[in-house]
């Protein structure tokens, strides 16, 4: 690959710093665009430096670092123990105001039948811990014994509604003679209290349980002294099992907590490092300077993230000693508390959605001019990020496919599934994946705006003028814009895919055509609706052009021979665990085998073997291989769209299988290499048509291939002779590939720039 | 080394076209110290950041040590040091940290850089300064070290868009005397101020902007010659006083 050392060279031997030598005497100034690659790297680390240094040191900084953990925790603990205590918790010690309305001459019946009635209890209680012990000592936890036994405070007053309602007293008792004229024993005992409140029912509960006792007791005697059996007809006893889920769903809390703790201390070195740059006055000199901009935002981006996770640490920390010296975590996790390993897990769950969170941070800080505006600009995104975390709370939300892709919403829901227990490794790849795209994505946004003119000077421009202008026409999409459309296509492809499974009603051949287009419209049609938006030509955008015959033979034996490899590393994957295909799926892909084979064979080639082939080859080693090709080196772009064609190959057709990630990343590679070589996108596709045509017609019809001993079971192994012809026929087509494209490489060194 | 030529650039103002740069042309030699001078609102500073290449010129175009600063404008901007009235500074970086941070951005090794900014905070007189925090600088004092920033790099060109606002006497005597001394070192340097019997004195030849355009051009005697007035003061007076006529021929 002679393309490589282009880069490097590419503006070497400029009549340069001479000029300026000349007369000063001083060392010829290396200018930036110069350097070699080498140093640009350990540039890249200085700037994020200075960014880090300049972000730490600010006072603002550290106090959302270290203070808000400091004072947040402790608050929310409070909160925590208030939700947790169910009235069945007799953990904490409650005083309760017990509000006393009373006539004078009932006053000393009221205090004496309390009195009864705590002896009553008392006695009960007693009688009870006696049996418990005589059956099993364990057992103690059951009947009266297990509610909280408040502090009683008596407080006397008329009115008592008022008190209850200001929250003054807890429980309102009013009592009454039902008829003042005759008196007797009864007494009317009206009870106050506030709903809303905890600490109100408590007190209902303490007086109830009383009351109820004393009636009770008061019955029994009566009725022996009749002579009646007292033994009720139902004895009830009521044991409080501790519920295993909380009320309120910590776990979901949890996570939604440690996250927009950390978002808060993304906020302001984002602001400060992009808007903050326009208002000290920095932001012009910076400009002026020969950096490229993407250079400069990945160092601000890195800081931003440092800044998040050392928020997240400072959280998690925080967090994790509130949870277990509140005996907390105990009430969430169980006996064992909280597991080291959980806690881990959910430290890389964050360093992911700081990443994600600080890309999204930056693009939308980078849009505005000064500090103000930036703010105005956060609060709708803090908003719309709040929705899905209150969507995460809802119980019963099942984290499956559609949600594995919205951005935030997936983070959560994989915590939640995370402190409980249960992920789904599938699952979870998708949301990290679909994540890590989106933080690119927005990376890429956030480098295209800042520092524009229209930022740097407030000139007006809107922003769609912002995102779709290009100062010149050029020659291949841009890398943000190649990048925004990944991020785009990624989730809609894989909602797409997922959807056409459930289509399962529609006839066979119907879905087929679907799926043509679905794949025609999205690696096809969006990006040739992006090369129109950037005045890109589509032979550029997708490179297509001629290329040596050479180039199309050894594409041809490539296809030839390529798919045997791609069959033994399906199955080495199967062994080192990437297995995510169940038995059903494997079951409901024959099914679907079975009813292609109904079909005409040249329908189906051509729609699942011509169609994907060609499209997927537009947009991977066309459109993104160009755009990408800009800003990396030859062997950079082909391992980059080559992990992304396999990532695309993981959610393709039946549902999500790991397992094809290292053989469509390998199929990935050398159809990169071929397109690099060629220069042409065309060998490519004539490749990716045979290989796919090839695995089809083996599947379709197996069975004849069995009858006649070319048997080829679908989890074997391949037979050593076929592995060796497929070997030696890649070697060839390596070697017709080097041969054949020798001249072209050699030319467009020297063409290149 | 600096070539603008027919240099145009349109602004949106109230729903309509404004012309800020209106055909400019002009050049700057090595060694010579060219003063763009115009009332506020003239489209010096537009001009400026057209050659620089932070705005892009509609028509027209500039070009530096023969890079075009549409083509090349990463070769331009490592040839060009940059100070202007706004430039501001990094509050919680020191100035050295800050100083070394843009000897990096323009690709200077560390240990030129190092070198360079021991010579240039003694010229600049800002070297007790060096290891302080760039917020608790005054006026002068951060003015000094925009001018140590611009320089950090040793571009063989200076542009300065009015690198005196708002310093005091001493404080501007400070820029213009090394204004002078970058001349000596044969940078080619573009002025834009306001204090005009300084830039009489240190400028060899100026270009005088009104409403975007360039009306006379020439040495301190080539315009004395068109205007048939003495100093700059009364050029200035003159210029806005008098209706606008057809752009002269541009001398360089």
């Amino acid at each position: 690959m002679n393309h490589e050392g282009l880069d490097s060279s590419r503006s070497l031997g400029a009549p340069n710093a001479a000029a300026s030598s000349q007369e000063t005497g001083a060392s010829p100034v290396p200018t930036g665009a110069a350097r070699p690659k080498r140093r640009a790297s350990g540039r890249l680390l200085r700037l994020c430096l200075k960014e880090l240094r300049e972000t730490l040191r600010d006072r603002r900084t550290i106090v959302t670092l270290v203070l808000m953990p400091l004072l947040v925790y402790p608050l929310l603990s409070i909160l925590f123990n208030r939700l947790l205590s169910s009235p069945r918790s007799n953990k904490t010690q409650f005083t309760c105001v017990i509000g006393l309305d009373v006539a004078k001459e009932d006053n000393e019946q009221f205090r004496n039948y309390m009195l009864l009635s705590e002896e009553v209890l008392r006695r009960r209680q007693a009688m009870r811990k006696s049996e418990d012990q005589q059956k099993s000592p364990a057992s103690s936890v059951g009947g009266e014994q297990a509610g909280p036994e408040p502090t009683i405070q008596w407080w006397s007053g008329t009115n008592l509604e008022k008190p209850v309602a200001a929250g003054q007293v807890d429980v309102g008792v009013v009592v009454r003679r039902p008829n003042a004229a005759r008196p007797g024993r009864t007494l009317q005992v009206q009870l106050l209290y506030r709903e809303s409140s905890s600490l109100s029912q408590i007190g209902v509960d303490y007086l109830q349980r009383r009351f109820g006792a004393f009636n009770e007791q008061y019955l029994v005697e009566r009725l022996q002294v009749v002579g009646v059996n007292t033994r009720p007809p139902i004895e009830s006893e009521v044991r409080a099992i501790r519920d295993a889920r909380p009320a309120v769903s910590l776990t979901t809390l949890i996570p939604l907590i440690l996250i927009l703790m950390t978002i808060t201390g993304a906020v302001y070195p984002a602001i400060d490092l992009t808007a903050g740059e326009r208002e000290r006055g920095t932001l012009e000199s910076l400009m002026a300077a020969p950096v490229p901009r993407l250079s400069l935002l990945t160092a601000k981006y890195v800081a931003v993230v440092t800044v998040a996770l050392l928020t997240a640490v400072a959280n998690l920390f925080a967090m994790t000693v509130t949870l277990v010296s509140t005996g907390l975590s105990e009430a969430v996790f169980g006996p064992n508390g909280l597991p080291p390993v959980l806690v881990a897990q959910v430290f890389a769950l964050l360093i992911l959605f700081a990443a994600f969170f600080s890309a999204i941070l930056l693009a939308v800080t980078s849009f505005a001019r000064s500090f103000k505006e930036a703010q105005a600009y956060l609060i709708p995104l803090m908003l719309l990020s709040l929705a899905p975390g209150m969507l995460s709370l809802m119980p019963g939300l099942k984290f499956d496919g559609m949600f594995s892709i919205l951005p935030l919403v997936n983070i959560v829901l994989l915590a939640r599934d995370l402190m409980e227990g249960q992920v789904n490794a599938t699952l979870a790849t998708v949301a990290v994946m679909s994540t890590a795209i989106y933080a690119v994505a927005a990376i890429a946004v956030a480098a295209r705006i800042f520092g524009t003119d229209a930022i740097l000077y407030g000139s007006q421009a809107t922003w769609s003028d912002l995102l779709l202008r290009r100062p010149e026409s050029r020659t291949a999409p841009s890398v943000s814009g190649a990048l925004l459309l990944l991020a785009v296509l990624f989730p809609v492809y894989f909602l797409l895919a997922n959807g056409l499974q459930r289509l399962d009603w529609l006839s066979m051949s119907i879905r087929l055509a679907l799926s043509g287009l679905i794949t025609a419209a999205l690696f096809a049609g969006f990006p040739a609706v992006s090369s129109a938006l950037q005045s890109v030509r589509l032979r550029d955008a997708f490179r297509i052009g001629p290329a040596a015959v050479a180039g199309f033979a050894a594409a041809a034996m490539f296809g030839c021979s390529l798919w045997p490899l791609a069959h033994e590393l399906v199955l080495f994957s199967r062994t080192i665990g990437f297995n995510t295909l169940s038995p059903e799926q494997i079951q409901g892909a024959e099914k679907v085998v079975e009813a292609l084979r109904q079909l005409s064979p040249a329908f189906v080639l051509f729609a699942l073997a011509v169609i994907p082939a060609v499209c997927e080859e537009l947009f991977f080693r066309g459109y993104l291989f160009a755009a990408l090709r800009q800003r990396f080196s030859a062997a950079g772009t082909i391992l980059i769209t080559a992990v992304l064609f396999g990532t695309f190959h993981v959610v393709v057709t039946s549902g999500l299988s790991i397992e094809r990630l290292l053989p469509s990343a390998f199929l990935g590679l050398m159809l990169g290499w071929v397109c690099s070589r060629t220069g042409s996108v065309l060998p490519g596709m004539l490749l990716h048509v045979v290989h796919n045509g090839l695995l089809l017609l083996i599947m379709i019809y197996r069975d004849a291939l069995q009858r006649s001993g070319w048997g080829l079971a679908e989890q074997e192994h391949m037979p050593r002779m076929w592995l060796a012809a497929a070997a030696v026929t890649m070697l060839l087509a390596s070697l017709l590939l080097i041969w054949g494209t020798r001249r072209r490489s050699s030319a467009s060194s020297s063409g290149d720039r | 080394m600096i070539r603008v030529e027919q240099l145009v650039k349109r602004f949106q103002a109230g729903g309509r076209d404004v012309l800020a740069v209106d055909r400019v042309s002009f050049s700057v030699a090595a060694g010579e110290v060219y003063g763009l001078l115009g009332p506020n609102g003239a489209g010096k500073t537009t001009t400026v950041r057209m050659i620089v290449g932070l705005l892009r010129p509609d028509d027209g175009y500039a070009e530096v040590d023969g890079f075009r600063t549409s083509s090349a404008s990463d070769e331009v901007k490592s040839r060009i040091g940059l100070v202007t009235a706004e430039d501001g500074v990094y509050p919680w970086l020191t100035v050295r940290e800050m100083l070394l941070f843009f000897a990096d951005l323009y690709g200077v090794p560390f240990d030129v850089a190092q070198e360079r900014l021991q010579g240039l905070s003694e010229l600049l007189q800002i070297d007790t300064l060096l290891d302080r925090r760039c917020a608790v600088l005054s006026t002068g004092q951060k003015q000094r070290v925009t001018l140590g920033r611009a320089l950090i790099h040793d571009p063989p060109i200076m542009l300065l868009d009015e690198p005196t606002r708002g310093l005091d006497v001493i404080g501007s005597q400070v820029v213009f005397e090394y204004i002078a001394h970058l001349r000596k070192q044969g940078k080619a340097i573009i002025v834009s101020t306001h204090q005009l019997d300084e830039a009489q004195r240190l400028c060899d030849r100026f270009g005088l902007l009104h409403q975007g355009r360039l009306e006379y051009e020439g040495t301190l005697r080539d315009l004395q010659q068109l205007t048939g007035r003495e100093s700059l003061v009364d050029m200035f007076i003159g210029l806005l006083g008098q209706p606008v006529i057809g752009p002269l021929p541009a001398a360089g």
